[in-house]
């Protein structure tokens, strides 16, 4: 498509003018980095229990920068492998939802039919409930490991990618390319995911971004109910929980973790929208 | 209009029908039981327990058992909670979930609505912005870092509402946690009553009406808002779900003895049955839910109604 | 002096590509109950002209110059001034007749409202009015078209509903942009003889703006013909149309196809394209589709001449105005 790279061109000088999303990405950038390399600056690892200095306000000299939590373990540390694990988890589960959406939804808008009718009224059926007590249910099945939480919740975030993408589809089977691409005798598969696929993509990254943000909140939300992530290992979300538990007495065990949450969201969701009024056709 | 609230409540039947399926079948798929947290259980015992619960037999029957139970109205023991079957813990629940949920909804509409519409008058001027402002702020900020925040700041420093508890009729307590709930949709419902306003003033038919010579006030409450109304009826459906989802916080948080508390004690426990319940009993009041909002889309637009349009 | 006196009106819209000229200096008058057509293709600021004169442009929209109603400047006027004026003083019927009825009240109710917004009346007195005038706009069965919802209606009747609701307060001035151009043919001639029938009964003056030179003929004394946001002719309808003086015109009225043309031979157009609201270039804007275009055609926009009944906006006009 000689005309897509003039697009993503397009979009990238759109996104460059969007003060607020370039802003965000910069932040977010430079939170990723201190997520990765931040806890090597510090002398304390994340569990261990400083018994000198425990529910400590934040404290420079010590180098406890932002404090320590009840137990003593350093707050700066365990707040950026929270934002760590907290990000991994969010991207591995949009990873998942993206898979299965957008597999389920390219498949249904090729489709079409009866088939296509089965399929979007199965997403019709599971979105009667709010995806979370699903969520809360398979974590029940997976018995909480972390490792297959990403999993859990990506399972779940898929039913509206696959709405978008299957909508996104069916216009785009009326096009010439994929008329001749049929005609010239590809199979589903090869119609699907070399010339459907690759022509969605603007619309499934503006989702995916927006998405990594909702990830990372309903990962939190488990773990703060302590149905997700539990200790000793640390996510935003049970960082907010221990916080909560302890404001009355020591508010900077909450701050940390939560404003380190709030501003990633924030981030990701101007992100996102600058990138979808950064590829949105009606501009053009 | 009648025969439209019947036709669909029948139609969402299989939906129910398929979530209670699903939801039993991963319940069930999960591996190990819910007696193995227990400490070590002699395996004569344990097998005896799974035994009264029904737990040994094969899957079509434990689930036809469980769905003959339903249609009873029982929905089975509570594998933690002893004394207590599901059902009697629904009936505990229910109504303090109810009277939250349903407040907080309504607040949001009470205060949602006018904001927006405010905000929309004051196009780019001051309160517009200053409205715009807070609503970004209530839909990004997660309600589990927001309850514990205004705990902080309301229930502790300014000690003006207590923190938790509840007493049914004390309307004190209900405060913090109603409020805390409807805060992100409040934000979403003024921003998108603004935008829809915003347009419905911009429309074809508000012009003529304005060449008429229909004065401001009555253009913008009698045929503007009707109309930019659409949208936000759309979205109490999705409103509704935010509602139920924030509250298995809300009444963690606040210690409210309603269906999230339970929802998330049985996930804690692995208790099937509790988790099972609890989540047949949301999805049902999420069907009758977007049920009564397209009752409502009805009301609003006449076009819409059965046998209304020519 | 005129009923309506439109002088030197511009209009210009703010757009993110920046200013667009909609129309350019228009001088127009309407007098008491006389009926002039403005007649221009889509784009040629016809409609703009008439919605800036009771202050409904879009929110990006500004006006200059002078519009006088009754010798009263109405550019400038707070809204809450405007909003008097409309109804018992400007009328106005838009051409979507389905988009100018707000969908979820009844006919009846905004019958009503167009009266009760003006003239302190009671609902019963107000609702027999709306009747009659729905009976005087031949809608069948008006009494059970009150309480009808707009989209029950058909497209006729739903164009004669919003010509009542226009009349409710009898205003001095209707003014009716593309009345006919939604409709059926057949309907179209129904409106037509409504608007002739209502101007004898009701002394009310008429403006009609349209690209229908066939709503022309059938109505109007006097006639505008705009294009590219200026007037380029005007004068008698009769007049204009017998022996056009701007080429323009000349090319309208050629184009119009006649029974008894020779069917081997092509429709006679004019060449071209009318230039956009940003194109519009420093000469007369029509030069580069006419068949007279001079060396000073490109130089100056030419200004409408003489003071006669017909004048035209031409530096080559076709005829010499009558002295």
């Amino acid at each position: 498509m000689s005309g897509a790279r003039g697009l993503w061109r397009d979009a990238l000088r759109r996104l460059r003018r969007n003060r607020a999303a370039v802003a965000s990405l910069l932040l977010l950038a430079l939170l990723v980095l201190l997520a990765v390399a931040g806890p090597s600056a510090s002398r304390y690892p994340p569990d261990e229990l400083d018994w000198a200095m425990m529910g400590v306000p934040p404290d420079p000299a010590s180098g406890h920068w932002l404090g320590t939590d009840r137990l003593g373990r350093d707050l700066f540390v365990r707040t950026l492998h929270g934002a760590r694990l907290s990000l991994a988890i969010a991207l591995l589960a949009t990873l998942v939802s993206l898979t299965i959406g957008v597999t389920w939804g390219a498949v249904a808008g090729y489709a079409g039919g009866r088939l296509d009718a089965l399929m979007m009224r199965f997403v019709d059926v599971l979105y009667a409930l709010p995806s979370i007590f699903f969520v809360i249910i398979l974590t029940v099945v997976f018995d909480r490991s972390p490792a297959l939480l990403f999993f859990a919740i990506g399972a779940i975030g898929w039913l509206t990618m696959a709405r978008v993408v299957r909508g996104q589809a069916m216009s785009l089977m009326h096009r010439d390319f994929i008329e001749a691409a049929v005609a010239a005798g590809a199979g589903p598969a090869r119609v699907i995911f070399r010339h459907l696929v690759p022509n969605l993509l603007g619309t499934v990254v503006v989702y995916a971004t927006l998405m990594i943000p909702q990830m990372i909140l309903i990962e939190s939300f488990l773990s703060f109910l302590g149905i997700g992530i539990q200790e000793p290992l640390a996510s935003l979300g049970n960082l907010v929980a221990d916080g909560a538990a302890e404001m009355e007495t020591a508010p900077w065990i909450l701050l940390a973790p939560a404003g380190c949450l709030v501003t990633i969201v924030f981030c990701f969701n101007f992100i996102g929208d600058g990138l979808r009024d950064a590829l949105d056709p009606r501009e053009r | 209009m009648l025969r439209y609230i019947l036709t669909r409540l029948l139609g969402a039947i299989p939906t129910l029908a398929v979530i209670v399926l699903l939801a039993f079948l991963l319940t069930r798929l999960a591996p190990g039981g819910p007696f193995d947290e227990e400490q070590a259980l002699p395996p004569e015992i344990r097998a005896n327990l799974e035994r009264a619960y029904g737990l040994d037999q094969p899957l079509h029957v434990q689930f036809g058992r469980y769905a003959a139970g339903l249609l009873r109205g029982d929905f089975g023991p509570s594998f933690k909670f002893k004394d207590f079957s599901v059902t009697e813990l629904i009936a505990t629940g229910l109504p303090v979930s109810l009277q939250l949920g349903a407040l907080a909804m309504l607040l949001a509409v009470l205060l949602g609505v006018p904001a927006g519409v405010a905000a929309a008058l004051s196009h780019n001027r001051a309160a517009d912005h200053l409205v715009m402002a807070l609503a970004v702020l209530g839909i990004a900020v997660p309600v589990f870092v927001v309850a514990p925040l205004a705990a902080l700041v309301f229930g502790i420093y300014l000690q003006w509402v207590p923190v938790a508890g509840w007493s049914p009729g004390n309307a004190r307590d209900m405060v913090l946690p109603t409020v805390t709930l409807a805060l992100p949709v409040i934000a979403y419902v003024a921003r998108l009553m603004r935008g829809s306003m915003l347009e419905t003033l911009r429309s074809p038919f508000v012009r003529a009406a304005r060449a008429r010579g229909v004065p401001r006030t009555r253009l913008v409450w009698r045929h503007a808002l009707p109309a930019a109304l659409t949208p936000v009826v759309s979205y109490l459906g999705p409103a509704t779900a935010a509602v139920l989802t924030g509250s298995l916080v809300v009444e963690t948080i606040f210690g409210l003895p309603g269906l999230g508390r339970y929802l998330v004690q049985g996930a804690l426990n692995r208790d099937y049955t509790l988790v099972m319940g609890m989540v047949i009993v949301y999805a049902t009041f999420m069907i009758l839910l977007n049920l009564l909002v397209d009752v409502a889309y009805a009301f609003l637009d006449p076009r819409v109604r059965p046998g209304g349009r020519r | 002096m005129a009923l309506l006196e439109i002088r030197a009106l511009s209009v210009g819209f703010e757009t993110p590509a920046g200013r667009v000229t909609a129309v350019s200096g228009v001088d127009l008058e309407i007098g008491v109950g006389e009926c002039v057509a403005v007649v221009g293709e889509s784009g040629s600021g016809k409609s703009q002209t008439l919605l800036a004169c009771t202050g409904l442009l879009a929110m990006n929209g500004h006006a200059t110059g002078s519009v006088r109603f009754d010798g009263r400047e109405l550019l400038g006027l707070r809204e809450r001034e405007l909003q008097r004026l409309r109804g018992p003083g400007i009328g106005y019927v838009f051409q979507d007749a389905l988009g100018s009825l707000t969908p979820h009240l009844r006919v009846g109710e905004q019958l009503v409202e167009a009266l009760r917004s003006h003239r302190d009346t009671d609902g019963a007195t107000a609702l027999a009015e709306a009747r009659r005038m729905l009976e005087r706009v031949h809608v069948p069965d008006a009494a059970a078209r009150l309480r009808q919802y707009p989209h029950e209606l058909s497209g006729g009747t739903r164009q004669r509903v919003a010509i009542a609701a226009a009349l409710m307060p009898q205003p001095r001035l209707l003014i009716a942009d593309e009345p006919t151009t939604a409709l059926d043919v057949t309907v179209q001639a129904q409106v037509v003889e409504l608007f002739r029938e209502l101007r004898r009964e009701l002394d009310m003056a008429l403006v009609i703006v349209t690209h229908d030179l066939g709503v022309v003929a059938g109505l109007a004394e006097r006639v505008a013909v705009m294009y590219a946001g200026r007037v380029v002719e005007q004068g008698p309808a009769i007049a204009v149309f017998a022996a056009p003086a701007h080429p323009y015109t000349a090319g309208l009225l050629a184009a119009l196809p006649r029974l008894d043309d020779d069917t081997s031979v092509p429709m006679r157009t004019i060449p071209g394209v009318p230039p956009r609201p940003g194109e519009r270039s420093g000469g007369c804007a029509f030069a580069p589709r006419c068949g007279r275009r001079a060396g000073d055609c490109d130089e100056q926009p030419p200004e409408l001449s003489g003071s006669g009944p017909q004048r035209a906006a031409c530096h080559h006009p076709l005829r010499a105005e009558a002295p």
